[in-house]
C-alpha cells in the first residue's frame, strides 16, 4: 500500500514550506529513516525523512516549489507495487487541507455520520426531562434552529432547538417519556435514511452519560423559553427638549400611564425622576396633560402688503397673457422658502387647499412654471399646507394638525398670514426663519424670481 | 539482563507487543500532528516504553497510576485501548474523556489511571492521596507516580514524599530520568542527586536502567510486593531517553541536543529491538515472528487511527455536561 | 429548641456524617489532639481514631493533593485549612485538578470533597489572616461555594457538602465560631441553591452573605425605626446561586444593596449587582448598590480595621438614601 510522503508541519505557525532539494530520486529504493528531501521553513533548513520502506514514486513538486502543510508531495511504493514515475514539475499539486484542517474533512461526503441529540439540560436543578412532543418525523429533513422536541421541566415546558442539521435518523424516546439528563434520546444522520427508517446502531461503544446535576452554564442561549418575554419597546416620549433622566422603573410606569416626564422637567422638577415624581404630575393641574405625542402647535402671524405680488401677477398678465391663480404664487414662494431653510435639494411637496378643501399637490413648485403647474402623485406627506382663505369670512383656521399649515387671508391691503407649527416638527427659529423667508418673497417677488 | 525460564515467555511476549504498540502509538499520533489533522499539541515518549511497561506489567488492573504530560506510553501500558486513545487526542466523543481532556489530560478510570496531567509535577499529591485511600480503604492496591526529572524541582514532591513516609504509603515514586527538563540539561537544574532526595526522608530509592524492561519490570515487581505489605513508600530512578523532542512541534532541537547523542540512544539502547534481540537469543521468538507482530500492530495502530479520524466529534451539549457531577437527592442515604 | 456554638455546629455535622459513612476522613494541621487553634474539632480524635483525623505537616499544597487524589480513588476527605488566606497556597491542587477533573475525564472521575476554612476581618490579625477570599474560588468552573451565616447554616450546609460528589468549598466566618443560634438536634441539611429570606420587607432588598448577614438584620432594624421595610436574604451559597429568589425580591422593592465581606471590587458583590440589574432593569427605581470591603489590605490597628468592612449603620444609611431618592452618585 502507497505511503505518503506530506510536507510536514516544522513549526508551530507554519503554513507552507519550500522543497530545497530532493535526496533521492524517483525509482530510488529508499529505507525507514533515510533522508528524503530538505525543506527550509523560515526557521531554518531540514531534512524529511522516510516514513516508510520501499520506492519513491509520484513526486509531485520540484525543487524550488513551496508546498502547503499537509499536502502529499510523493508516495513510497511497496517494491511490489512499482508503478510508471514521472516528474512533473509544472504539475499543479492536488489541493490537500492545509495546516489547521480539521479531521472533519478527511470523511468524505457520502459516508453516513451519525450525531446523537441528548435529553438537554434546561434548568439548574433538573436531573431529567420529560419528551412531551416530537416535531419532526424520522427521516425528516433538520435545520440547526428547528423546534425538534418539546420538553417537559419542574418549572415549564420548553421548545428546545435540534441544534444541528441532519436527517432524523431515529427517535429513541417516546413522548410522555422521562429520561435523565444527558441521554441520547434521538440520533440523527447526514444522509437521508432510506425508506421507512430502521432502527439504526448507536455507536458501538455504549458510553456512559451519567445523569447530571446541570448547572446554569448549560446553553442557555439554545433554549427558547416559551413564555415571551413581556413588554414592547420602550422609547423616550420627550419631545425635543433634551434628556430626560429618570430611573427604570419610573420611566417604564410614566409610559404605561402616559405620563409625559418632560412636563416635569418644564414644570421645574429636578432630575433624575424616581417613581416618587410620578405623584407630582396630581399636583399640576395647569400644565396641559392632553395626550399629544408631538406637543403643542405654535403659531405665527405675520402681515405683508399684497402690493408686491398684485403687480407682479398684473405684469404677467399684460406682457405675457399668463393667468396664475394667487395661491400658486404663494405655494411656490413657501417652497422656495422652505428649501431654502432647509438647505435641501429633496422634493419638496406642498399641499394647497381652499379653506378645507384640497386643490392639489405640488412638488418642487418653486421650480416648475406656474403658468404650467402639474399636480404629482407622490405618496409621501406635504412638507406644509397652504391654504387660501380669501373666498371666506374666515380669517385664520388653527387645526392642531401635525402638518405645518400656512393660511392667508387677504384684505385689500395685506396679506395676513398666520403659520400654525408643532414643536416636534420644526423649532421656534427654524418656524420664524421660514415665515419671514416667505414673507420676504411674498413682499418683493422679483428677488423671488432673480 | 538475566536468564528466566521459558514458562515467563508469554509474559514477555506480552512486554515485547505493549512497548511496539506504544512506538506505533506514538509515530501515528506524531503524523497526526505532522500532517494537520490533531488539534493542539501532543508529547511523544518513544524511547521511553521499557519504563511503562515494564512497571506497568508489575502491577494490577485495579492498582492505580498518574501520568504526566507525557502519558501515552503510561495510558497505553496499563491497559488503554488504541482506537479510543486516538480518539481522545482528536476530541472525539469517543474519547477515554469524551474529547474533553485531549492528550495531555487523557485518563483511563476504568484500568486504574487516573490521569495525565498538564501541570509538571501535578499528579504527585493526587498519587499519594490514592496510596492513602488504598491505605485507609484495606485495598491492596498500590500506586506508582510517574514524573520526570523536572517534576523534582516542584515543591510539592518533597511535601508529599514526606507525608508518604510518615504515613508509610503504598506509592512507587517512579523519576523517567531523560536527561532533559523541556529544552534544557537536567544538569543545569538539578542541583544534587535525585535519588538522595528521597532518602532524605528515608524513602528506599533505585536506581534503574529504564531502556531495560526485564529490569525495570523485576525491579518493581519486589518494591509493589513490599508496598503492599507496608513496607512502602519507594522510589525508583529510571534512566531513560526521550526521541523526539519536548512536543510534536520542537523538531529544531540541535541547539540543545546534538543529532550525535540522540543516534548514541536509537541506535544502541533502543528498548525493544535490544528486547527483541534478547527474546531471539532465548528462543523465546524467532525473528520472523517478531517481524510478523510488528506488521500485526502497526496495521492495529494505523486502523486505529483510521477508526478516530472518522469517529464523531461530541454533540454541543457537551460543552455544559460534567461540569458537576451528579449527587443523590437531599435525605436520600448516601450511597 | 437548643442553641448551640457554630463551632458545636461544625463538630457535631462532621461527627454525624464521619459516623454514617466511613469512607469520610478529616485532614489539616492541628485537627488532631489540638483540635484546630480555633477549637472546632474537639473530641473527634477521640472518636474516630488518628487514622480518621489526621494531622498533616504544615504542607497545605501537599495535603490538598492528597485530599484531591483520595477522593478520587474512593475516599471522601475534608480538608481543613486553618485560614482563607491560605487558599493562594493551594489554588492549583484545587483549581487547576480537583476542579477541573471530573470535566476533563469526561465525567468518569469523582473528586467529593470538603474544603472547609474560614473568613472574615476585625480579629486583629492583619492582612494575611484576614481576607475574604470566596470569590476567588466562586470564579472557578467545577467548584460549589457555602457561606454558612449562623451555626445553624454552618451545620445544615456541611452534612450537605459532605454528601456532595464534587468539591465544595465552605467558608466559616471565624469572628462566629462562639455565637449561638438556635439548632436542631434532629437530623436537617440545607440543600445548596436555596437562598433564605430572613425578613420580609417591601422598600428594599438587602442581600446579604456570612458575616454580613447580621449586618444586613441589624440595619433592617436601624431602618424599621425609620419606618422603611427591608428584605433581609441570606443566599447561602453562592455557586449555585439562587438567583430567582435574589430577583423576585428586587421586583417587589425595587431597591437592592448586595453586602459581602470580600473586597467590595472584582468580587461577590459586583456579579450579584450585575445579575440584578440585568434581569431586574425595569423594576429599578434605584441603582443597585454594592458594599463590600474597602479595597485595602487588611490593616493591623483596630482604628483602621474597622474602618473597612460594612456596617450595620452604614447600610442602614445606604438604604435610607436610595429609599429617599437621594442619589449616591451624581446623575
Amino acid at each position: 500500500m502507497p505511503h505518503d510522503v506530506i510536507m510536514p508541519a516544522l513549526g508551530m505557525a507554519q503554513e507552507t514550506g519550500v522543497i530545497l532539494s530532493w535526496l533521492k530520486k524517483p525509482g530510488d529504493q529508499v529505507s525507514l529513516g533515510d533522508a528524503l528531501m530538505e525543506v527550509e521553513t523560515d526557521k531554518a533548513v531540514m531534512e524529511v525523512e522516510a516514513a516508510a520502506e520501499g520506492v519513491l514514486s509520484d513526486v509531485k513538486a520540484a525543487a524550488g516549489e513551496s508546498v502547503p502543510v499537509g499536502q502529499v508531495v510523493a508516495v513510497i511504493l511497496d517494491p511490489e507495487e512499482v508503478l510508471s514515475t514521472q516528474i512533473s514539475p509544472t504539475e499543479k499539486p492536488s489541493g490537500v487541507a492545509p495546516h489547521g484542517a480539521t479531521s472533519t474533512e478527511a470523511i468524505p461526503a457520502n459516508i453516513d455520520v451519525t450525531s446523537q441529540i441528548v435529553m438537554p439540560a434546561l434548568g439548574m436543578a433538573q436531573e431529567t426531562g420529560r419528551v412531551i412532543a416530537w416535531h419532526k418525523k424520522v427521516g425528516e429533513e433538520i435545520d440547526v434552529d428547528d423546534i425538534l422536541l418539546e420538553v417537559e421541566t419542574d418549572k415549564a415546558t420548553m421548545e428546545v432547538p435540534a441544534g444541528k442539521a441532519g436527517f432524523v435518523a431515529n427517535l429513541l424516546v417516546g413522548a410522555g417519556q422521562e429520561v435523565p439528563v444527558g441521554s441520547v434520546i434521538a440520533t440523527l444522520s447526514n444522509v437521508k435514511p432510506s425508506g421507512v427508517a430502521a432502527p439504526q446502531q448507536l455507536l458501538p461503544k455504549p458510553i456512559t452519560v451519567p445523569a447530571e446535576t446541570p448547572t446554569s452554564v448549560a446553553m442557555p442561549s439554545v433554549l427558547k423559553p416559551s413564555p415571551k418575554q413581556p413588554g414592547g419597546q420602550i422609547t423616550d416620549v420627550v419631545a425635543g427638549s433634551g434628556k430626560i433622566l429618570a430611573s427604570p422603573k419610573a420611566r417604564r410606569l410614566a409610559l404605561e400611564n402616559d405620563l409625559d416626564l418632560s412636563l416635569l422637567a418644564k414644570a421645574g422638577y429636578a432630575q433624575p425622576y424616581h417613581v416618587v415624581d410620578l405623584e407630582r404630575f396630581d399636583d399640576l393641574p395647569q400644565l396641559n396633560t392632553e395626550k399629544s405625542v408631538l406637543g403643542n402647535n405654535k403659531r405665527i402671524n405675520a402681515a405683508i402688503p399684497v402690493i408686491g405680488v398684485e403687480s407682479f401677477l398684473a405684469k404677467l398678465k399684460e406682457q405675457a397673457d399668463i393667468e396664475i391663480s394667487d395661491y400658486l404664487v404663494w405655494a411656490s414662494f413657501a417652497s422656495a422658502a422652505w428649501r431654502n431653510q432647509n438647505q435641501t435639494r429633496a422634493a419638496v411637496i406642498v399641499e394647497v387647499a381652499e379653506l378645507l378643501t384640497p386643490l392639489g399637490i405640488y412638488e418642487n413648485l418653486d421650480t416648475q412654471r406656474l403658468s404650467r403647474a402639474v399636480q404629482c402623485n407622490t405618496q409621501n406627506p406635504p412638507n406644509f399646507i397652504i391654504r387660501t382663505l380669501s373666498k371666506s369670512f374666515i380669517t385664520a383656521l388653527h387645526l392642531d394638525q401635525s402638518c405645518p399649515s400656512i393660511t392667508v387671508h387677504k384684505t385689500t391691503t395685506d396679506y395676513l398670514i398666520s403659520f400654525e407649527f408643532s414643536a416636534n416638527a420644526m423649532s421656534d427659529f427654524a418656524a420664524v426663519a421660514f415665515i419671514s423667508d416667505f414673507a420676504a418673497r411674498l413682499e418683493d417677488p422679483l428677488r423671488q424670481l432673480l | 539482563m538475566s536468564k528466566k525460564n521459558q514458562t515467563n515467555s508469554a509474559e514477555y511476549m506480552r512486554m515485547y507487543m505493549q512497548m511496539m504498540r506504544i512506538r506505533a502509538f506514538e509515530d501515528n499520533a506524531n503524523q497526526l500532528y505532522l500532517s494537520a489533522k490533531m488539534p493542539g499539541l501532543t508529547h511523544m515518549y518513544s524511547g521511553q516504553e521499557a519504563v511503562a511497561v515494564g512497571i506497568c506489567e508489575a502491577l494490577t488492573t485495579s492498582d492505580k497510576i498518574t501520568s504526566t504530560h507525557r502519558g501515552h506510553g503510561h495510558c497505553l501500558a496499563k491497559g488503554a485501548d488504541l482506537k479510543l486513545m486516538f480518539c481522545e487526542l482528536l476530541g472525539k466523543e469517543e474519547g477515554y474523556c469524551r474529547g474533553k481532556g485531549g492528550s495531555m489530560h487523557i485518563a483511563d478510570q476504568s484500568n486504574g489511571n487516573l490521569g495525565a496531567n498538564a501541570i509538571v509535577g501535578g499528579s504527585m499529591g493526587i498519587a499519594t492521596g490514592a496510596a492513602l485511600s488504598a491505605k485507609r480503604l484495606g485495598t491492596s492496591d498500590i500506586v506508582v507516580c510517574f514524573f520526570g526529572d523536572g517534576a523534582t524541582a516542584q515543591g510539592l514532591m518533597y511535601e508529599v514524599m514526606n507525608m508518604a513516609a510518615l504515613w508509610k504509603l503504598p506509592v512507587i515514586y517512579a523519576c523517567e530520568n531523560n536527561l532533559y527538563g523541556e529544552y534544557t540539561k537536567v544538569e543545569e537544574t538539578l542541583a544534587g542527586d535525585i535519588t538522595a532526595r528521597a532518602e532524605a526522608f528515608g524513602i528506599e530509592a533505585l536506581q534503574v536502567d529504564g531502556q531495560d524492561v526485564l529490569a525495570v519490570n523485576e525491579c518493581t515487581q519486589r518494591l509493589a510486593e513490599r508496598c503492599r505489605k507496608g513496607e512502602g513508600p519507594f522510589f525508583m530512578e529510571l534512566l531513560t531517553y526521550r526521541y523526539h523532542g519536548h512536543h510534536v512541534g520542537d523538531i529544531n532541537r540541535e541547539y540543545y541536543r546534538s543529532k550525535e547523542e540522540e543516534a548514541e540512544w536509537k541506535n544502541n539502547r533502543d528498548p525493544i529491538k535490544n528486547f527483541g534481540a534478547w527474546l531471539t537469543s532465548q528462543g523465546i521468538a524467532s525473528e520472523d515472528e517478531l517481524n510478523a507482530l510488528q506488521s500485526e500492530i502497526k496495521t492495529e495502530a494505523s486502523d486505529a487511527v483510521e477508526y478516530a479520524l472518522n469517529a464523531a466529534y461530541p454533540s454541543e451539549t457537551e460543552v455544559g455536561l460534567h461540569v458537576f457531577a451528579a449527587t443523590p437527592q437531599m435525605g436520600e442515604e448516601h450511597a | 429548641m437548643r442553641e448551640i456554638t457554630l463551632s458545636k455546629a461544625v463538630n457535631e455535622a462532621i461527627a454525624e456524617e464521619m459516623r454514617r459513612d466511613e469512607t469520610i476522613f478529616l485532614l489539616g494541621e492541628d485537627v488532631a489532639e489540638a483540635g484546630t487553634p480555633f477549637k472546632i474539632l474537639s473530641g473527634l480524635v477521640e472518636e474516630f481514631g488518628t487514622d480518621r483525623i489526621v494531622d498533616t505537616p504544615i504542607a497545605e499544597p501537599g495535603f490538598m493533593g492528597i485530599a484531591v487524589g483520595a477522593a478520587m480513588t474512593g475516599s471522601r476527605p475534608i480538608v481543613d485549612l486553618m485560614f482563607g488566606d491560605f487558599l493562594f497556597l493551594i489554588m492549583d491542587q484545587l483549581c487547576n485538578q480537583a476542579a477541573k477533573t471530573h470535566y476533563m475525564s469526561g465525567g468518569k472521575l469523582n473528586v467529593p470533597l470538603v474544603l472547609r476554612t474560614n473568613l472574615g476581618a476585625t480579629r486583629r490579625s492583619a492582612a494575611q489572616h484576614s481576607q475574604s477570599l470566596h470569590a476567588l474560588v466562586a470564579h472557578i468552573p467545577g467548584l460549589k461555594v457555602a457561606l454558612p451565616s449562623s451555626a445553624y447554616e454552618a451545620k445544615g450546609l456541611l452534612k450537605t457538602a459532605i454528601r456532595d460528589n464534587n468539591p465544595v468549598v465552605i467558608f466559616e466566618d471565624k469572628l462566629m465560631y462562639n455565637d449561638k443560634a438556635p439548632v436542631p438536634e434532629e437530623e436537617f441539611l440545607i440543600p445548596f441553591g436555596v437562598a433564605n429570606i430572613k425578613r420580609a420587607g417591601n422598600d428594599i432588598t438587602l442581600i446579604a452573605t456570612s458575616s454580613m448577614v447580621q449586618v444586613a438584620e441589624q440595619a433592617a432594624d436601624i431602618l424599621a425605626e425609620q419606618g422603611i421595610s427591608a428584605e433581609v436574604i441570606d443566599p447561602r451559597t453562592i455557586v449555585p446561586l439562587d438567583e430567582e429568589t435574589l430577583i423576585a425580591s428586587v421586583k417587589k422593592t425595587s431597591r437592592a444593596i448586595v453586602i459581602d465581606e470580600g473586597h467590595q471590587s472584582y468580587g461577590i458583590t459586583g456579579e450579584i449587582a450585575s445579575r440584578l440589574t440585568e434581569k431586574a432593569f425595569y423594576h429599578l427605581d434605584a441603582p443597585v448598590m454594592r458594599m463590600g470591603a474597602m479595597d485595602v489590605p487588611v490593616p493591623f490597628s483596630p482604628v483602621l480595621e474597622d474602618l473597612t468592612v460594612p456596617t450595620p449603620a452604614g447600610v442602614a444609611e445606604m438604604a435610607r438614601k436610595l429609599c429617599s431618592g437621594e442619589l449616591i452618585h451624581a446623575a
